[in-house]
Order: C-alpha cells, then sequence, then structure tokens
C-alpha cells in the first residue's frame, strides 16, 4: 500500500514547518477561547446536579482530559505505526511531540478523577477497578515511551524502538473504552456517546461539548509546536533550517 | 525450522554453561515468598488468602531478574547480529529465545510452586491450581519481557526500564493468575480465569514475537 500523493508532499519537514507554522496559532487561540467559554459556561451557567450538587462540575475538566489521553495516545500509536511501516520520520516526530502532552493529559485525568472520586465514591482510588487501572496503565505507557526514547541515543533507533512499544501498547486502549461495560466499575458509565438519546442535559451539555473541542484544540496546537521544535532538531544539519534561523521566520 | 531448533539447542546450552544463574533464580524465589510470610507473620487462614499475591509477584519479578540473559549477552558479543543476518526469521528467533528462557527459569518456579503452596497454608484444589495458573501466565510474561528486553538490550543497565516496560502491560496476566488461585483457596471453581490465562497465552504466543523480532531489528546496531 502506498501513502497518498497529498500526505508525501506534508510529509517533507519544510512544507510541514510552514503549514504547521500557519495553523498552530490559530488553534491556539480557538482553542483556548472554546476553553474560556466552556469553563464559564460549566462553572457558572449550568444547573447543579440533583444528586451529586455543585460536584459533577469537575467533569468540564475530567471528561476533556480523559478523552484527551486516550485521543492523544492514538495519535501517538498511529504516528508510530505509520513510521514503522512508511518510514516516514516526520511520523516519528509528531509522536515524539505528542508523548508528553498526553502524558499531562492523562496526570490531569487521573487527578481530577481522584478529587471527584473523594466525595462520590469516599475514597480517592480503588485498586480493583478496571477503569481506574487501565488509565494508570495507559500513564505508564506513556512514562515508558518517553524514558526508552530518551535512553537510546541514536534518533532513529529511539524512534523504531518506542514505536514499537507505543504500538504494543495500543491493546490498552480498549480494554479503557470499554472496562466500565465488561466489569463491574465505580465509575459511571458513558453520558455523552449516546447520541441519539444522551444522558444529559443540555444545559449541560453544551459546555462540556465546547470544552472538548477547546481541549482538543489547544493540545492540538501544543502538539504542533512541539512538532514544529522537533523537526528543527531532527534537521538541523539541513539548508532549509538554516535560512529559517537566519531569518528568524 | 532446523536452524529454529539449532539456535534453541545453542540457548540450552549457553543456560546450562551458566547453571549459577539457574540457581540464584530458584533461590531468589524461594527466599523473596519466605521473607513475606515471615515478616508479615500472618494467621494462617489469612497467609493461604496472601500466599497467591506474594507468590505470582514474586515469581514474576525473579524472572525478570534473569531478562536481561534473553538478548544481552548475545548483542555484545556480536551473535546477535550474526543471528539477525542469517535467514531466520527475528520473530522464530525471539521465540526460540524465550521459549528457552522460560524453560530454564520459568519452569523451575512451577514446579515449586505448590510447596511454596503448601508452605502458605494452601491446601486441596488450590496446590494444582497455582502451578496451573504459572504454567499458563508465566510463558506470556515472558514473551511480554522479551519485547521490552529486545527493546532495551542496547542499555547499559537496561534492567530497571525493562521493568517499567512490563510491568503495566502485565496487570491482566497477574490479576487472572491471582484470582484463579483465590478462587481455588476458597474452594470455588477456577476454569474460567484460567481459560483467560490460556487465551492471554495464545494471544502472546501469536503476536509477540513478532513484536520481539521487529524490536531486535529496530535495535540492530
Amino acid at each position: 500500500m502506498r501513502l497518498p500523493n497529498w500526505l508525501h508532499k506534508l510529509a517533507s519537514p519544510p512544507h510541514f514547518y510552514r503549514i504547521a507554522g500557519r495553523i498552530e496559532p490559530w488553534m491556539l487561540w480557538s482553542g483556548l477561547a472554546a476553553i474560556a467559554v466552556g469553563a464559564f459556561g460549566g462553572l457558572l451557567l449550568a444547573p447543579p446536579d440533583y444528586q451529586q450538587g455543585d460536584a459533577y462540575r469537575i467533569i468540564y475538566f475530567h471528561v476533556p482530559a480523559a478523552y484527551l489521553a486516550m485521543q492523544l495516545y492514538a495519535l501517538m500509536a498511529i504516528g508510530s505505526a505509520i513510521g514503522l511501516v512508511w518510514r516516514m520520520k516526520l511520523a516519528y516526530a509528531i509522536s515524539a511531540a505528542a508523548a508528553p502532552v498526553g502524558l499531562a493529559f492523562t496526570g490531569l485525568a487521573l487527578a481530577t478523577g481522584m478529587l471527584w472520586g473523594k466525595p462520590m465514591w469516599g475514597a480517592y482510588w480503588s485498586w480493583g477497578d478496571a477503569r481506574l487501572t487501565s488509565v494508570l496503565v495507559m500513564f505508564f505507557l506513556y512514562l515508558g515511551y518517553m524514558l526508552l526514547h530518551a535512553s537510546l541515543e541514536e534518533r532513529s533507533t529511539a524512534d523504531r524502538a518506542a514505536g514499537i512499544l507505543a504500538v504494543v501498547g495500543v491493546v490498552n486502549l480498549p480494554i479503557i473504552k470499554f472496562s466500565v461495560e465488561w466489569w463491574s466499575s465505580l465509575h459511571q458509565g458513558p453520558t455523552i456517546s449516546r447520541l441519539a438519546a444522551p444522558a444529559i442535559t443540555w444545559d449541560m451539555l453544551w459546555p462540556l461539548l465546547v470544552m472538548i473541542v477547546g481541549a482538543v484544540l489547544f493540545s492540538l496546537a501544543v502538539t504542533l509546536t512541539r512538532a514544529r521544535a522537533e523537526v528543527l532538531l531532527r534537521e538541523r544539519g539541513a539548508r532549509w533550517v538554516r535560512d529559517v534561523v537566519a531569518v528568524g521566520a | 525450522m532446523r536452524i529454529w531448533l539449532i539456535v534453541l539447542q545453542h540457548e540450552f546450552l549457553i543456560y546450562f554453561k551458566k547453571w549459577i544463574h539457574i540457581i540464584i533464580n530458584i533461590a531468589f524465589f524461594l527466599i523473596s515468598t519466605s521473607l513475606f510470610s515471615i515478616v508479615a507473620g500472618l494467621e494462617p487462614e489469612l497467609l493461604a488468602q496472601w500466599g497467591a499475591g506474594v507468590i505470582w509477584v514474586v515469581a514474576f519479578l525473579s524472572m525478570l531478574l534473569a531478562m536481561p540473559l534473553l538478548f544481552q549477552p548475545d548483542r555484545d558479543d556480536g551473535t546477535l547480529d550474526l543471528m539477525l543476518l542469517s535467514t531466520v526469521d527475528p520473530a522464530w528467533l525471539a521465540l526460540a529465545k524465550a521459549g528457552a528462557n522460560w524453560c530454564v527459569f520459568g519452569l523451575p518456579l512451577v514446579i515449586l510452586s505448590p510447596l511454596l503452596a503448601a508452605s502458605y497454608g494452601m491446601e486441596g484444589m488450590a496446590l494444582l491450581v497455582l502451578p496451573a495458573t504459572l504454567a499458563l501466565g508465566t510463558p506470556a510474561l515472558i514473551l511480554l519481557a522479551a519485547v521490552a528486553a529486545a527493546l532495551t538490550a542496547g542499555l547499559r543497565r537496561g534492567v530497571g526500564l525493562l521493568a517499567l516496560l512490563v510491568l503495566p502491560l502485565s496487570l491482566p496476566v497477574l490479576l487472572f493468575g491471582v484470582r484463579g488461585t483465590e478462587l481455588a483457596v476458597d474452594g470455588l471453581p477456577a476454569g474460567a480465569p484460567l481459560m483467560m490465562l490460556g487465551a492471554f497465552l495464545l494471544v502472546a504466543v501469536g503476536l509477540l514475537p513478532w513484536a520481539a523480532g521487529a524490536a531486535l531489528r529496530a535495535t540492530a546496531n
């Protein structure tokens, strides 16, 4: 199988550097704006929950963080797979750029989940719980990816080795996704993915959706910024990098 | 296939020359499990409850201890590079090496486990179920560890990183192994966890050697 032509063009580092540089500020500012609107709507406008009172409002941070933790892992694994199969160096750079962002969001999802768990379940953590444990496993997978990448000195070796780890770790994603349905869990089931009849009122839902969109845009902007820096570092011998640095663009 | 057998034979020869490592592995297993039962100072019934978890975790750790032997010596003296240059598929190479490693470092633990189980106060079916869970679970863990060992083979003191890479992914196997034994200790049927472990093993044998082979190729110099 061959990659489509436009993808090949995008995969050329100078082209990517330019395009990403143009998109990234838009994503960053619209993402931050959406987060601000979502946070205002979620924390002030949305009505309190009839069972959980105001404590439920942490979902406006917990759900986007957990969603991005998984999405960024998928991005990292897909990037690694593309790199392993088609030897595309840019894909590796994006994977390496996404890992710390994903780690941060996984940490945020775990922290907000624990803060929410204490008033709702009476405990910060439960070891028997499949959802909590599988997310913790993902946290360690991110960490393992980054440490392995950092320990191998030659970058191409590090890319491939850490890439294989990322691809093997993908088995964890469906486990996280379905853990709430497969095992009895403290964690509540999905509320917004049932599109036909969401188990949440619109007044509570819209800030959450705005928040998710904002967090996606923000995380992609951060990932792109990191990927641009990564590309510059990796291509530092190339002439186009010297031109970019000289102009200061 | 013939070359594969030769690799297997080569592995066994090397391991039997390094028999001291096999003794160390077994001694570590026995001493650590005894340490737990001595230090915890638990009532006999509690001891049987704890035994499954302790024996499983210590068995896993003692196998991890031997993991650097899987690829590191062959990488250091260049044997591994020659093997990768030969016509053997790296996946088969990884499978042969992991298989020999399990026979030498995993199998003795399976054989010794009923003895330890008895010292932890387990009786009846549990004395059979614990070795059965270990026999199904430890080969899957070795294959998982083989991927991590291949990824870290080029590193000095890579064993810490190896453990960090393997431990999260090994969780399901450990959980079902311990669960099955606990059920047997309580006198309940343990068929379901055993079947899950068998399923894990089949998936591991089917997929992980390829990942390990790819990892060997990726980190070869």
